[in-house]
């Protein structure tokens, strides 16, 4: 049944698609240019600004910009943060996604928004948070000096702060897909006799692994590009606790442009590269979502 | 392996799934959990297999109680509604899935997994698809799927929740066949949920009867079919007419309707409701009880509704084509009628209006 309801809904859209299409040329024409247009505006043409800045004054001027170790230790900051929070918030909201979407508990839906409070709050807030927290007239502040243990204006606090930042990306991707898969693959292996760690990995995990990819694809975009929240606990030391956004900025604000669009290019790239990735993920899920709702209407028909 | 289920409840919320049931099989029957929809069979099932707790009872398998023992301890086979096949793996795979899973000491040999998984595969009659991915196949092949994966691991109970109830009726039928043989032939213990009383009363040793979290009746098909205990059960198991009647000393007076003179209601008195099934009751021309209504007629037996003539409804009469045609009965003829065999309830066990003919669920 609800495969005949499949292809009557798509044949709708079929039709509408159609008379979309046939709308005057005139119309279409017009319709096309200027999304292309604010296209080209607003994205394309920042992006190509970036590069071309940043190869001003040739290669060579690109290349030793890079070369510059407060670049080098900015590129290198940001790539442990993202090593570290990465993993991290994968885990978390592999836990979250699977605790939400398997088991029923009282208060379920208090965690859900929860998990979607960082991106409901401005990131500068977020960092001033962790600043509250754990800075120096902060609420554990006496007891981190008195250790020397130094979690704001340090990597720690870095970290911190981009895990709240990119914590929901993760979970998000993957509660609406577990929701949707529901749990009897789970009970049906758990009565062929398998563990809990060997459903998860032998059931549960296949079953998500693009949505997981992807989510972890736009945390990680995220993790190496945040400004607002680590600006905030930063401090800005050059060479030490600065990530590339942040190393962008100075440079520029120093009317270094070459070397600051340096940096920039590099977030760029990464950008580009989700982008392609991001793609290819997008059409594997799709298929992934298409063959549950296959398996599902061969079982009901 | 023998099932002792003891005074089980189990209540979501406020609402009561399973009431205080109590049921024991003895090991090697096949059993058929038989009910409308929403009645608890799923959930009685379920608890069984360690899916589900209950909240009051308990649970023995062999004579022990399990009932602190999770799904994957208690050694059951279960084949889910919906198969719940695993997706990301070959029709292989999913029957391995069991003897993969197995801790090293006791995991057979990867030669001996590919052998056991061959042999189930060509007893459910699909090795030819072992390396196919589950999601190519049709719901008959994923339904032999889900019950070769169920065998792997050598259950000695195999539970099956509604295992025909998606598959086409030709399918089914032969399928239906082919599981009786299987249980012969293996011998294990099982328990299938159904609400087709059709599929219950072909395939089980004992079916239970299950109504709004209760179990109605217990019992073979024949007890059950011949002698259902009361009203729910009489009307889940086919169609019936209800009409009042008065029974005075085993002989009970219908309005409207002859009884059979030698037939004797035993254990009743005074105003009560026969159930009569259409079967029972014959339409003879001549006399003047009702007149005939609707025909329908479906190979060796026709149906037809009368229309009694003292107001209380009308009643379905199903009757031989052969004899039926010999009494030259068409539309509009008046008729009379007599019941054969039938069964008194008391009034307050019956709920709704005491005439007219009620079909169970299964039977639309
Ligand atoms: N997890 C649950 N939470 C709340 N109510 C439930 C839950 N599972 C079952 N129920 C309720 O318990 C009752 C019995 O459900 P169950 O699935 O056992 O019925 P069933 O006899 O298997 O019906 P069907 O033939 O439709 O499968 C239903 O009314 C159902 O709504
Ligand atoms: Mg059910």
């Amino acid at each position: 049944m609800p495969a005949e309801f499949d292809s009557f809904t798509s044949g709708n859209v079929e039709t509408r698609r159609r008379r979309l299409l046939t709308e005057p040329p005139v119309v279409r024409t017009t319709l096309l240019t200027l999304g292309i247009g604010f296209l080209v505006l607003f994205i394309g043409l920042p992006l190509v600004t970036v590069f071309t800045e940043a190869l001003r004054k040739g290669w060579d001027a690109y290349l030793s910009a890079l070369h510059e170790p407060a670049a080098f230790a900015a590129i290198e900051l940001t790539l442990t943060v993202a090593a570290i929070s990465v993993p991290l918030n994968m885990v978390f909201g592999v836990i979250a996604a699977w605790c939400i979407t398997k088991f029923e508990f009282r208060g379920k839906s208090f965690l859900i928004t929860l998990i979607d409070l960082p991106f409901s709050v401005s990131p500068v807030i977020s960092g001033l948070v962790f600043v509250l927290m754990f800075g120096l007239q902060g609420w554990f502040g006496h007891w981190l000096s008195d250790n020397n243990i130094k979690i704001i204006f340090a990597t720690p606090g870095i970290v911190l702060a981009t895990i709240f930042v990119t914590f929901p990306f993760v979970a998000r991707e993957l509660i609406p897909l577990m929701q949707q898969q529901g749990t009897e693959e789970e009970e049906a292996a758990v009565i062929l006799g398998a563990n809990g760690w060997q459903t998860f990995w032998r059931v549960t995990l296949p079953n998500i692994k693009w949505a997981l990819l992807y989510g972890v694809l736009l945390c990680n975009a995220r993790a190496m590009g945040e400004f607002g929240a680590v600006s905030v606990v930063s401090g800005h030391i050059r060479g030490k606790t600065n990530t590339m956004p942040l190393h962008t900025e100075i440079l520029y604000n120093e009317y270094n442009f070459v070397a600051a669009f340096a940096v920039a290019s590099l977030l760029a790239l990464l950008a580009l590269v989700t982008l392609v990735a991001k793609s290819i993920l997008e059409w594997k899920l799709k298929q992934a979502h298409a063959l549950h709702a296959k398996s599902i209407a061969n079982a009901e028909s | 392996m023998s099932i002792e289920v003891k005074n089980v409840s189990r209540v979501y919320g406020s609402f009561a799934a399973l009431n205080n049931v109590s049921l024991s099989v003895k090991k090697g029957e096949l059993i058929a959990l038989l009910g409308p929809s929403g009645s608890g069979k799923t959930t009685l099932l379920r608890i069984i297999a360690g899916l589900d707790w209950p909240d009051a009872g308990d649970i023995s398998l062999n004579g022990k109680s399990v009932i602190g023992e999770g799904a994957s301890e208690r050694g059951v086979g279960f084949v889910f509604q919906h198969y719940a096949l695993f997706k990301h793996l070959s029709v292989f795979e999913n029957v391995a899935f069991g003897l993969r899973v197995r801790p090293r000491a006791t995991r057979p040999s990867n030669d001996e997994i590919k052998d056991r998984v061959m042999r189930l595969l060509k007893l459910v009659q699909i090795d030819w698809l072992a390396d196919r991915s589950v999601t190519q196949l049709s719901g008959g092949q994923r339904q032999r799927v889900a019950l070769a994966r169920a065998l792997a691991i050598e259950p000695e109970v195999l539970m099956l929740d509604e295992p025909f109830g998606a598959l086409d009726a030709k399918v089914r039928l032969e399928l239906r066949r082919w599981m009786r043989r299987l249980h012969e032939e293996m011998g294990m213990t099982t328990i299938f949920v159904t609400h087709d009383q059709e599929e219950a009363m072909e395939l089980a040793d004992r079916v239970v009867v299950m109504g709004q979290g209760k179990i109605e009746q217990i019992g073979t098909p024949q007890q059950i079919y011949g002698h259902p205990i009361n009203p729910f059960v009489y009307e889940f198991l086919g169609q019936v007419n209800r009409l009042p009647c008065t029974v005075a000393g085993g002989v009970a007076t219908i309005p409207g309707v002859a009884v059979e003179p030698s037939f004797r209601v035993r254990q009743f008195d005074g105003p009560g409701v026969a159930y009569i099934r259409p079967h029972d009751l014959e339409a003879t021309p001549g006399k003047d009880d009702g007149v005939v209504r609707v025909l329908a007629p479906s190979g060796p037996t026709i149906k037809f509704e009368v229309e009694l003539k003292n107001g209380n409804g009308s009643v379905e009469v199903q009757m031989n084509t052969g004899r039926f045609e010999a009494l030259k009965i068409a539309p509009g003829m008046s008729v009379g009628l007599i019941a054969h065999t039938f069964k008194v309830f008391d009034p307050s066990q019956v709920d709704g209006e005491a005439n007219g003919t009620t079909s169970s669920a299964a039977h639309a």
